[in-house]
């Protein structure tokens, strides 16, 4: 690269002759601001050479690369989007010719010429509970090549991720998360790594959004990515993280969005998602790549009574393979070669199965050309639909051993509740960060007002050969505005979904510490069993039964503990709640409005 | 940053750096800088050598990531990573010939295994006048 960066700089010596009103003006320039990264926090470029003056002042760095630019004509090898806005905005100056430096750009000049981007598009692999943090998603850009079918896996996706140590200390990990302390970057990579990633490894529905952006918006973005090839940036896990960046990259290509101005403090990619789609004239066309485990529901869906059997047979019953078995069965040649197609999805990267797969893709090979694995029609249930992260509710409730009712307000951080609308979420599971409810009692007493850190119910169905374990964890602190009782419990154990219902079953261990008792600390083991029911969509009904035993309590040696809740919603922004929660302490019935945003 | 706020976040990020994998940067890649690496495959020349090394270097790292499903559409004769593996190869599948030569020698191709995909495939190519006139016009 010719163009020299880092190191100390020769004082600009045409500033004096340069309109300084106007470069003090331009210095607060949204656009310039924006493509040296100091628009809004969290933002600023770390790595030597991407500041030319040394330093975060925008006048400074405004006064230094005019000054370059002015002077030296390979300024836009290094910097070209920064180039064309001086350009843009100083046309009164007489700037070197863009081609004069030819020679020198030619590493930049032969990217430009190769890299012809027609379209970009923002990318949302569905929610998933595999991984704690597939349930807050993520969200990263795909750069469709004019070479390349908009539809390619081997098109770009542009992504923003730190690196981190696996090894390092949680505390440090925790600490250096929250402030600062990792390096990111932008980073490049085929699709195809990303699909193989999220629609297959993950097994979740992924959905492009195709930006309206013009030729000349996507033309100043790609000059502005090869000006960031080397930044480096600090990492925040909340703010500053991949979604933040991405919305800074948007508005960069086209400066009158203003994307990233409501995350100051927290960015979820969902979120981050829904101010994109919100935007005037920013979305277009929509797409959706079906995750490996919708696109086998859907090829299920599509076969017969008798050739569902027969697959079913072959793939976990041990029925030996052989060709004519689809036509003694009396299957369709179309048919048999949808099972045959489903067969070698559903047996891919299984070792024990190998022999079968490679039979059953012997045979799909000496059929016709065909089949179609599914109509890629998008989905009703997409990211659109899906409730806010955020809730605040007003309930009513009375407990039981008191005449007066309570009335109870609450503010959830995020995410879902099973009795949450389940568009655009994960069905059968509960995630729920940082609930707070503050109650308020009719003889004028705050009591019973809780706060709950995490509230987990992660179930994932076991099939005929697979079985994941589920989960559940909950930390929370009961009555904190009186004596404060601090509640942690946790469960392992199976669950079974059978269409519109789920089965769970867990072993379960609880603690309890109480602050104004004397010893006042409780431990219990014991199991649990859940049963979850869907109605149209609109009717979630929940019940879990507790037994637990003490092995260490000032109070009850044994007692149950269970809960019925019903949720109704019509749409995604509101919903109706009510709980019957009966406990060693209390029985308490609460009917809840509940405001997604 | 208020109290909600910093609470909140420590909850979150506890969760979040409990699965490392977050964050990690995985695929870091420079190729989309370097123009050396992009466009379309060579041509045949006189001694059929249909792929540079720098072709064979991009469909066999392509091969390694996708050759399950790359299998699983051969054997049906469709779908959008043959078509992208057609293409890498360089060759002019509009009318669906070498996705259909690719699915009619099934056997040939994938029997050998994933490291011997890209050869058989100059050999299929080599093998059949119409694929070696396919693959010759897109570049």
């Amino acid at each position: 690269m010719a163009f020299a960066v880092g190191g100390p700089l020769p004082a600009p010596s045409t500033s004096t002759s340069l309109p300084d009103e106007k470069i003090i003006l331009l210095s607060k320039d949204k656009l310039w601001l924006r493509l040296l990264h100091l628009s809004v926090p969290y933002t600023k470029v770390i790595s030597s050479g991407f500041y030319l003056s040394g330093s975060l002042d925008p006048l400074a760095e405004l006064r230094v690369n005019l000054s370059r630019a002015l002077g030296d004509s390979s300024f836009r090898c290094k910097f070209p989007a920064r180039d064309q806005w001086l350009r843009s905005q100083f046309g009164e100056l007489s700037f070197p010719d863009a081609g004069a430096a030819s020679g020198a750009c030619a590493e930049y000049d032969s990217w430009r010429g190769s890299q012809v981007v027609d379209s970009i598009s923002i990318v949302y692999p569905d929610r998933n509970v595999q991984t704690s943090l597939g349930v807050f998603s993520h969200t990263f850009l795909k750069l469709n090549l004019a070479r390349w079918p908009r539809s390619s896996n081997l098109n770009i996706a542009l992504g923003f991720a730190a690196e981190l140590d696996p090894n390092e200390p949680f505390v440090s990990l925790v600490s250096k998360g929250l402030f600062g302390g990792y390096v990111a970057q932008f980073t490049f990579s085929n699709y195809y790594t990303e699909v193989n990633r999220y629609g297959e490894s993950e097994s979740r529905d992924i959905f492009e959004y195709d930006l309206k952006f013009s030729k000349s918006e996507i033309d100043f973005l790609l000059k502005h990515m090869w000006e960031l090839q080397d930044a480096d940036f600090q990492y925040y896990f909340l703010s500053g993280n991949c979604s933040y960046h991405l919305l800074t990259l948007l508005e960069i290509a086209r400066p009158s969005l203003d994307l990233s101005s409501g995350f100051d403090y927290v960015t979820v990619p969902s979120t981050s998602l829904r101010v994109v789609l919100a935007a005037p004239d920013l979305v277009g066309k929509r797409h959706w790549i079906p995750g490996k485990q919708t696109r086998q529901n859907l090829m299920v869906a599509r076969l017969s009574e008798p050739g569902r059997a027969l697959y079913r047979e072959l793939r976990y019953g041990g029925l030996a393979f052989y060709s004519d078995l689809f036509s003694a069965r009396g299957i369709s040649a179309e048919e048999t070669a949808l099972i045959l197609d489903l067969l070698a999805e559903s047996t891919r990267g299984r070792s024990d199965l190998a022999l079968l797969r490679g039979e059953v893709l012997n045979y799909r090979s000496q059929l016709p050309v065909g089949g179609d694995v599914v109509a890629l029609e998008f989905p009703s249930e997409n990211p659109e639909t899906a409730h806010g992260v955020e809730l605040i509710s007003v309930g009513f409730g009375q407990d039981s051993g008191r005449s007066d009712t309570w009335a109870q307000l609450r503010y959830r951080a995020a995410l879902h509740n099973v009795l949450d609308p389940p568009s655009g979420y994960f069905r059968d599971s509960t995630f729920e960060l940082a609930d707070l409810r503050v109650r308020y009692y009719g003889s004028r007493e705050f009591d019973g007002s809780s706060f709950t850190l995490l509230n987990a119910v992660i179930l994932q169905s076991v099939t005929e050969d697979q079985f994941p374990i589920s989960w559940r964890a909950r930390s929370r602190v009961n009555d904190f505005l009186s004596r404060a009782v601090w509640e942690n419990s946790g469960g392992v154990g199976f669950s079974k979904n059978f269409s519109s219902v789920s089965v769970s079953l867990m072993g379960l261990a609880e603690t309890f510490m109480d602050s104004r008792e004397k010893a006042g600390v409780g431990v219990f083991a014991g199991a649990s069993v859940g049963l979850g029911f869907n109605l149209f969509e609109m009717l979630r009904v929940q019940a879990s039964l507790d037994r637990l035993s003490a092995l260490q309590s000032v109070r009850e040696g044994n007692y149950w503990q269970g809960e019925v809740s019903v949720g109704y919603s019509k749409n995604a922004a509101f919903s109706i709640q009510s709980s019957l929660v009966s406990s060693w302490r209390e029985r308490s019935l609460i009917l809840e409005g509940l405001y997604y945003y | 940053m208020n109290f909600k706020m910093k609470f909140v976040s420590m909850v979150i990020v506890s969760l979040f750096v409990s699965n490392a994998a977050f964050a990690v940067i995985s695929s870091t890649s420079a190729e989309f800088f370097d123009s050396t690496t992009e466009g379309t495959s060579s041509t045949s020349n006189s001694t059929k050598k249909i792929f540079s090394q720098n072709d064979k270097d991009r469909l066999e790292k392509f091969v390694d990531q996708n050759f399950d499903r790359l299998q699983e559409e051969s054997a049906r004769g469709q779908g959008v990573l043959l078509t992208d593996y057609v293409n890498l190869v360089g060759c002019d599948n509009s009318r669906g010939v070498v996705t259909k030569a690719m699915h009619d020698n099934y056997g040939m191709l994938f029997n050998s295994g994933k490291n011997q995909l890209v050869n058989q495939t100059e050999k299929l190519i080599n093998s059949n006048s119409n694929l070696a006139r396919a693959c010759e016009t897109k570049s």
